[in-house]
């Protein structure tokens, strides 16, 4: 649905974004996350055709962003870091505002936007003052904003900054909504845990340059942690079976950790099944309490994938 | 003792009066490049001037030697000098407080502000004092030529520090007038346009109603009220600057000898006056910079939220319970005891409120294109609403008082009288029409609303036609004072019928021209002062700098002061004048062959294809430089 090739922007010495190749899939909920100034709302920017590439080119739903701008405008849902709002305009007028920019029909705005209102929960709002609302609502209501001519295409930079912890769950499901009525949705967001709940995919972007994208389990294999256990042995035993497991061809390094018989495995990765680890402990007489996969947090993934070099 | 003493001197220090607001203004404005073009600018128009009035006093004869009285031409050239300072420091201040306070109590940081133990009277007397310091080294820019011109004879120094002093105290009244209306309005071009108007009324409308009035008295054979007169010269500042440089010229006048005494108390006045329009600032602006601080919220009483009775309760949330990975194995014999059980949970609050309504009070429905319905519809709901209205009624009605005065004394026959009415109007409609064009886009950007209607697939064509209709929109009451004026003036026999067409193709084009200028710049400039201040910066190049320059180089009688709308108004009304025999003075017209009233209709349809032609060339570029600049 989206695709860039080799896009590269820059203000003058400053390049924000470097030859940067990515691709989401049609129904896919994107998170593109990196450091203040590396480059995610000018990309954003860039796709919603408000920015013009200096070099390579992007496309939504196969039509380049350059040259059909306007077709792409009506594909595509694009909610800005900073929203400002029209003063004068009443939160109905505004939304029918846009319904209306993005040419939908009269007769059926009413009903689209009480729908929109309806799913970002300000229905009861309708009459209100734009300027009158908080800044959640306001969240809300450029999240209601983009969703009016019904787009295939969501680009949301920083949709819950600024939202109190309800907004923003309340946020997240509904962006939930969207993916199962098959919407592409690419967001940037601050809060990794969150981004971590949602997106399929993730892009990680530093400098102006993508140094990840993939599914949260291609984040492990990228930083080797698809291969490395956890275990727990019964009290005491840890030392017996750092020595039990070390001794086995497939088990690439074993090592005990703290004072909870905790122990971390990385088994080979030709031959790593995690069955055989449970029963070598099992068969060496010892008790096994637990054994996981390591898991790693976008946050930990985010930190150890980025060098938080500000350009 | 000795405290007190350091107490009672702390009181008479001027940092108690600024506080550290007067520092941070000035390292503040150090370093704005916008100030130094300021002074270079300044500097290059004072040049000019200058330039003009040596011209203007020295005679040439046939071999080309220079004839002039040194007296004369020095006399003439510090006039010229303190005019100029006179107008462009009231100008300069207006334009340097229009900011002061609005884009602190906008940007949060006065509210910021208002925690530290700073006072409100320190923020606004600092503020204006720092502003009084650009002003004053501005002044003293010209201080080293009204020295040297002094040597040409005939100019006393009292009228140099009396006209200086008058200059400054009148730029420190307008300076304390916009920034009180610096912190009514956030745009910087109302404070502008609102500081004007109050100049014009005091400095203009009011003197003229009160010199009519001061006439009819005068022909009541009961002269001129002495009172009254001495009142006016005390708070008009032009007025006293006009006294002052009469004695200059007539040292034996009236005036002169009213002069030495007149002037320190006039600036003691105007002080007065500043200290006036300082006192309700001081109390506004905390009331002003907290209402923003905290959210506009409570300005709009809002229904109390009818879905709350119809959202599902909250339940309050269960602990989750331990993953057994992670739950600590008990110890062999060790007796399992259960955990303390969570403190009951208070029952949920019902909130009892009326069932949800469909409620659509106010909303008004969007038809046609919405982009043109909102430059149609809205602007109606805006701040400062009361404060327009109020100016309004008393502008109206100082015109109206003004319209009985000259009916009163048999003036508004004259073509004069009907060419000041035109042209009145006209600079009115004219200076809406500039604001207005060139808020139009630079608003949208500092909203940060542009980008989100780029983002739609509305055409650049049809966002800048409808800004266009949008201008038109706001600013139709101008024009319609205008063409009011000549239809009821038509009626009653003192215009004739042809200068309603003349003033229409002059309208027309006007508007083409500057909503095009205006567009224009408004697409260039991030700030909406930029573009306001670039836009009639342009207005007045094209029509007040570059025919002076022609008239200069001695091409005062060619096209270029014909291509004035000033010029082509008074042509057509003096022409139209109901007794007059339709002679219409163009520049470099041939006085023995009569410009016919056929011949100027020629002419204005002409003026109206050629401005029409760069209106809709400014409007493409406007449309080009659109997606520009977005951010």
């Amino acid at each position: 649905m989206i695709e860039i090739r080799q896009l590269t922007k820059t203000y003058g010495s400053l390049v924000a974004v470097r030859s940067l190749d990515l691709q989401i899939q049609e129904g896919d909920i994107f998170g593109f996350i990196g450091p203040n100034g590396a480059g995610k709302t000018t990309t954003m920017r860039i796709l919603s055709t408000l920015l013009e590439p200096t070099n390579g080119s992007a496309f939504i739903n196969g039509m380049n962003v350059r040259r059909h701008g306007r077709n792409v405008r009506r594909l595509v849902g694009y909610m800005p870091d900073f929203m400002g709002v029209y003063d004068d305009l009443k939160v109905f007028e505004y939304l029918e505002f846009f319904a209306a920019a993005f040419s939908v029909e009269r007769k059926k705005r009413k009903s689209v936007i009480d729908g929109v209102l309806e799913l970002t929960d300000l229905h009861n709002k309708k009459a209100a003052t734009v300027d009158s609302l908080s800044r959640g609502m306001q969240q809300r209501l450029g999240l209601a904003r983009v969703l009016v001519h019904d787009p295939k295409v969501l680009i949301l930079d920083e949709p819950a900054s600024g939202l109190d912890p309800r907004a923003r769950i309340e946020i997240r499901e509904l962006l939930c909504e969207l993916k199962t009525m098959g919407k592409t949705i690419m967001i940037s967001s601050h809060i990794l845990s969150e981004l971590e709940e949602m997106c399929d995919h993730v892009g990680i972007i530093e400098q102006g340059q993508l140094v990840f994208s993939g599914t949260q389990a291609e984040i492990h294999k990228q930083l080797s942690l698809h291969n490395r256990y956890r275990a727990q042995v019964g009290q005491g035993q840890a030392a017996r079976a750092v020595e039990i497991l070390s001794s086995l061809p497939f088990i690439q390094e074993v090592a005990a950790e703290g004072d909870d018989d905790e122990i971390t495995i990385t088994i080979d990765d030709s031959q790593a099944d995690q069955g055989r680890v449970a029963r070598a402990i099992i068969e060496g007489g010892m008790d096994l309490l637990m054994l996981q996969p390591t898991k790693i947090k976008l946050d930990d993934a985010f930190m150890q994938l980025t060098q938080g070099i500000v350009q | 003792m000795t405290s007190r003493i350091r107490t009672i001197i702390g009181w008479f220090k001027p940092n108690r009066l600024t506080g550290p607001i007067f520092t941070k203004e000035l390292r503040v404005t150090s370093r704005q490049k916008r100030h130094y073009l300021l002074r270079f600018a300044y500097i290059m128009l004072l040049s000019l001037f200058v330039l003009l009035a040596w011209l203007s006093a020295v005679d040439y004869d046939s071999t080309g030697s220079s004839m002039y009285r040194m007296s004369d031409a020095g006399k003439t050239i510090i006039m010229t000098i303190t005019w100029f300072q006179f107008v462009s420091l009231q100008l300069i201040a207006i334009v340097l407080m229009s900011t002061s306070v609005s884009e602190e109590i906008y940007r949060g940081t006065m509210a910021a502000m208002l925690t530290t133990p700073i006072t409100r009277t320190q923020i606004i007397v600092g503020k204006l004092l720092s502003k009084m310091v650009q002003l004053g080294i501005l002044l003293l820019i010209s201080l080293p030529l009204l020295s040297v011109v002094r040597i040409f004879g005939g100019v006393p120094w009292n009228y140099i520090i009396a006209a200086n002093c008058v200059t400054l105290t009148a730029a420190m009244f307008t300076g304390a007038v916009a920034m009180f209306y610096s912190i009514l309005f956030r745009r910087a071009y109302s404070s502008i346009l609102l500081t004007l108007a109050t100049g014009l009324v005091l400095y203009m409308i009011l003197p003229l109603i009160l010199g009519l009035i001061f006439l009819l008295a005068t022909l009541a054979s009961s002269g001129p009220p002495e009172l009254a007169m001495m009142v006016m010269l005390y708070v008009n500042p032009s007025s006293a600057l006009g006294v002052c440089t009469m004695s200059m010229y007539s040292p034996g006048s009236m005036a002169a000898g009213r002069m030495s005494f007149y002037w320190p108390i006039h600036c003691l006045v105007m002080l007065g006056l500043t200290a006036g329009v300082l006192t309700p600032c001081i109390f506004m602006v905390r009331r002003v910079s907290l209402r923003r601080a905290f959210g506009k919220a409570a300005n709009y009483p809002l229904p109390l939220p009818p879905t709350l009775a119809s959202r599902p309760a909250v339940s309050p949330p269960t602990p989750p319970a331990l993953p057994p990975a992670t739950q600590p194995a008990p110890s062999a014999g060790q007796a399992a005891t259960p955990p303390p059980m969570p403190p009951p949970m208070p029952p949920p609050v019902v909130v009892v409120v009326p069932a949800a309504t469909d409620t659509m009070t106010g909303v008004r429905r969007i038809t046609g294109s919405p982009l043109l319905w909102k430059q149609l519809h809205t602007g109606k709901r805006l701040s400062g609403k009361t404060v327009r209205i109020v100016f309004g009624c008393i502008a109206m009605a100082l015109i109206l008082l003004l319209y009985i005065l000259m009916g009163s004394l048999d003036f508004l026959k004259e073509s004069g009288t009907q060419a000041f009415f035109i042209i009145m109007y006209l600079l009115v409609g004219m200076f809406s029409t500039s604001v207005n064009a060139a808020t139009t886009i630079s608003t949208e950007k500092e909203t940060r609303s542009l980008p989100i209607l780029m983002a739609t697939p509305l055409s650049d064509w049809h966002i800048i036609i409808t800004f266009a209709a949008g201008i038109l929109r706001r600013t139709w009451m101008a024009w319609l004072l205008l063409l009011a004026h000549i239809l009821v003036f038509t009626i009653v026999g003192y215009l004739k019928p042809i200068l309603l067409l003349h003033m229409l193709l002059l309208i027309v084009w006007l508007n083409v021209f500057m909503i095009g200028s205006g567009l224009y710049f408004s697409s260039c400039y991030k700030k909406t002062t930029a573009a306001v201040i670039s836009n009639m910066g342009f207005g007045l190049a094209i029509w007040l700098i570059i025919p002076i320059l022609a008239g200069i180089l001695g091409m005062g009688e060619s096209i270029i002061v014909n291509a004035n709308p000033v010029m082509q108004a008074a042509i057509v009304t003096v022409g139209a004048e109901g007794d007059g025999n339709g002679f219409y003075d163009w520049a470099g017209g041939n006085y023995d062959d009569t410009e016919t009233a056929a011949k100027t209709t020629l002419f204005m349809f002409l003026w109206l294809l050629g401005y029409s032609a760069a209106g809709f060339l400014l409007l493409w570029r406007a449309k080009v430089r659109l997606r520009r600049k977005l951010f």
